[in-house]
């Protein structure tokens, strides 16, 4: 993939990743015929930001043979790389390496050129299949009415909650009817149908959403110059913020708003399974040995996920390597552990997401061992192991499902292999250590 | 009845809910309601706001008939603040301003509340070139606990009608028992009172000079002179204010006690805290009159207008 572009888009590119950044720890880069797009997902997957570049932005784009392709890099080089965008006169993005790098060529005034290699995570990528042009609801206004809004409040709020009549907009710090504390400063900024460019709210609904990923998102409208788009439903459901501009760029952010039993957020948050799904592109048909139900398990799957509870997932991974396990496992390891990249990546920060990624891992549907970073895994090859996908969870309302299990190949050699059991739990000490003295707190 | 008797008579550290069922008690009759007009003088309630929650933690706040006082106090908890209270004449602000006390014999109603809590408040009084402010509410309020609540009336340049900011500012009442620990600070009794043109050169001056020297003393002359002396090992460094306007003793006086007057007054104080001061200052005035009271303390007075005064005392501290 290949892909060039002016100055002043390039800025606004930069833009993008300055927004996304303050959402996720890792950026989702997806090209295909349409344009580019960019995505990223935060921490507690409460939020998905997707901001797509129409091909008309770039001065050439050049896809892969396969027509389409993804990428999932760490957010913090990105943000290295674009920070000083002012000199930039033109931008060239590359897939390189065989697929393991992304090159930034960025070539600036005064004939400077600065290169980077980003180094590519993995193929995983995102998508919700979340109906987003459902919403009863829909209002619109400028970047400054919300930015306004924003500022009403302190910039350490964590969640703000908006009520819409039919004429009216309030956006308070707090929820009616909710027992706060007594230090806590309650505030509300109230405003008219009027004030917004198109206003429609069909009955009164009052949702509750984090506001750290809005103003990421705002930021970013700011840049854009655009108005945004708000459409809800009603508490529960997703919150979509919209931004388009010129039909060139096309923004998209999925919140999750609290449910009306919830309190807040921070709370009783509870983080979503992710569901991984192994689905085949060309190249690995042509040497697949997946078998042809699996693909059908995993499609259904996906088209099965509805919205209804905060508890399913929203958002489903699409694993997209190409390479097939059995024949080039261990070529894998390689490309999972995180190579060093020409920024400088902090050591600890790899090792961070190579453990997210292991946790995740545990989680996975697929049963094709996946190495992560922090293990050593020798493979048995000639083993197929079967698929355990996990129990759909509209369901069991009740239940969260058990983290399916790892299938265990026969030489798999693993550390840390007591943070994957149900059973650890890190804080009682184990029973076979002596109690030298009793707890002698008080309160217990 | 019989509960304030009780309470009248009970210590200050009778258990909460007896003080929370008074305060709820009370709340009912209490009545405070103002309301600001003027957009300048809304602008400088918010700097008057705004210098005390860079100086303290929590303020209280005295509302009187005709005035309201703030006044921050934090020289027991850290070293740094010094005391700092502002008088405000309440016609002149609030066109509309009624308050009732909790009982009719009272004078007072009494608030403690967070200062940052007050600021951030008012924030949106300062908006000015942006958006407009129409008038901005003061309310006594009941919710789940008592609250002042700031009701502001914005106009934004985007829309043409106003929409309304309400920040309900959680507030402790204070009974009338333990009014003794929150009465206004007298304004000591100082031998000369001169005028300072600069604020601004004060403020840098007393900045750097925080490194030199952690006492710093004023002399004041009546001759209209002020030195300001900071001495470490190295160096003595003096700065001298002169021509300076002669607030007290009176001019017209000084002919009968000129000699029996002191030429120079001083004293000296802790330059953290009259930094502290100097620097918390968030309003546009540039005159300040400093009062020195012979090694006893620094009375420093700020006249925002005629009948908004902003006072302060740094104490005495021995060299």
């Amino acid at each position: 993939m290949k892909c060039t572009l002016e100055g002043g888009n390039a800025r606004v590119i930069a833009k993008a990743i300055q927004s996304l950044s303050k959402i996720g720890k890792e950026l989702f880069i997806e090209a295909d015929v349409h344009g580019l797009k960019m995505r990223s997902i935060n921490p507690t997957q409460s939020a998905v930001a997707s901001i797509s570049f129409s091909r008309c932005m770039f001065d050439t784009f050049q896809l892969p043979p396969s027509g389409d392709c993804f990428c999932k890099i760490a957010m913090k080089p990105c943000l290295g790389v674009f920070r000083n965008m002012k000199q930039v006169e033109y931008c060239e993005l590359s897939i390189v390496g065989n697929k393991t790098k992304l090159q930034v060529n960025l070539r600036c005034k005064l004939e400077t050129t600065k290169q980077a290699l980003i180094a590519i995570v993995d193929e995983l990528n995102i998508t919700s299949s979340v109906p987003t042009d459902q919403s009863p609801n829909s209002i619109r206004g400028d970047h400054k009415l919300f930015m306004e809004i924003s500022n009403s409040f302190n910039s350490s709020e964590e969640e703000l909650t908006l009520e819409a009549t039919p004429d009216s907009l309030s956006a308070k710090n707090y929820i009616e009817g909710a027992r706060v504390n007594d230090k806590f400063m309650r505030s509300q900024l109230k405003l008219k149908h009027s004030e917004f460019e198109h206003y429609q709210v069909a009955e009164g609904s009052v949702i509750t959403f984090c506001i750290k990923e809005f103003r990421a998102f705002l930021l970013f409208a700011e840049a854009l110059n655009a108005a945004m788009t708000l459409e809800f439903d009603d508490a529960g459901s997703p919150f979509f913020v919209k931004i388009k501009k010129h039909r060139d760029i096309e923004c998209l952010l999925i919140l999750s708003t609290l449910s009306p039993e919830d309190v807040s957020f921070s709370e009783d948050y509870r983080p979503r399974d992710i569901t991984v799904c192994n689905t085949t592109n060309a190249s690995q048909k042509r040497k697949s040995s997946t078998p042809g139900p699996e693909i059908q398990q995993k499609r259904r799957l996906a088209e099965d996920t509805t919205l209804s509870e905060l508890d399913t997932s929203l958002f489903q991974f699409r694993d997209r390597r190409t390479e097939v396990p059995s024949e080039v496992a261990s070529v894998q390891p390689a490309r999972m552990l995180a190579d060093g990249d020409t920024m400088d990546l902090v050591d600890e920060e790899a090792e961070e997401e190579a453990m997210l990624l292991a946790v995740s891992d545990a989680v996975e549907a697929s049963q094709i061992p996946r190495p992560s970073s922090t293990e050593v895994c020798f493979f048995n090859t000639e083993d197929a192991p079967p698929t355990l996908l996990p129990e759909d969870n509209n369901e069991e309302d009740e239940s969260i499902p058990q983290s399916p299990e790892r299938e265990r190949g026969l030489r798999v050699r693993t550390i840390f292999s007591r943070c994957f059991q149900n059973t650890y739990v890190p804080r009682e000490p184990s029973p076979n250590s002596q109690v030298y003295a009793p707890n002698s707190d008080t309160e217990d | 009845m019989t509960i304030c008797e009780k309470l009248r008579n009970s210590s200050v550290t009778e258990c909460a809910a007896i003080k929370l069922c008074q305060s709820n008690w009370s709340l009912a009759a209490m009545k405070f309601r103002a309301k600001m007009l003027d957009v300048l003088y809304m602008r400088e309630f918010q700097a008057i706001a705004a210098t005390l929650a860079k100086l303290a933690k929590d303020c209280v706040m005295i509302v009187a008939q005709e005035r309201m006082h703030f006044i921050v106090n934090e020289e027991h908890c850290s070293t740094s603040s010094p005391l700092v209270w502002v008088s405000i004449a309440s016609k002149d602000y609030f066109p509309e301003y009624q308050m009732t006390p909790a009982r009719p014999e009272q004078e007072f109603i009494v608030l403690v509340m967070s200062a940052m809590h007050l600021s951030r408040s008012l924030a949106v009084l300062r908006s000015g070139s942006s958006s407009s402010v129409h008038s901005c509410k003061l309310n006594l309020k009941q919710i789940q606990f008592p609250c002042i609540s700031v009701i502001a009336s914005v106009v934004s340049p985007n829309s043409s009608e106003p929409r309304e900011v309400v920040h309900d500012v959680p507030v402790t009442v204070i009974p009338a028992s333990d009014w003794a620990s929150f009465m206004l600070p007298k304004v000591p009794n100082t031998q000369i009172v001169l005028g300072v043109p600069s604020l601004r050169l004060l403020r840098s001056l007393i900045d750097k000079l925080k490194n030199i020297s952690p006492s710093l003393i004023f002399h004041g002359s009546t001759a209209g002179e002020l030195n300001l002396v900071a001495e470490s090992e190295m160096a003595t460094i003096t700065t001298r204010f002169s021509r300076l306007l002669l607030h007290k003793p009176d001019q017209g006086q000084s002919g009968a006690g000129a000699e029996t007057s002191e030429p120079e007054i001083s004293c000296s104080v802790d330059t953290r805290k009259a930094s502290a001061f100097f620097n918390a200052l968030q309003l546009p005035n540039e005159e300040i009159m400093i009062g020195i009271d012979s090694e006893r303390c620094i009375c420093l007075q700020l006249d925002i207008r005629s009948n908004v005064v902003l006072h302060s005392i740094l104490p005495a501290v021995c060299v």
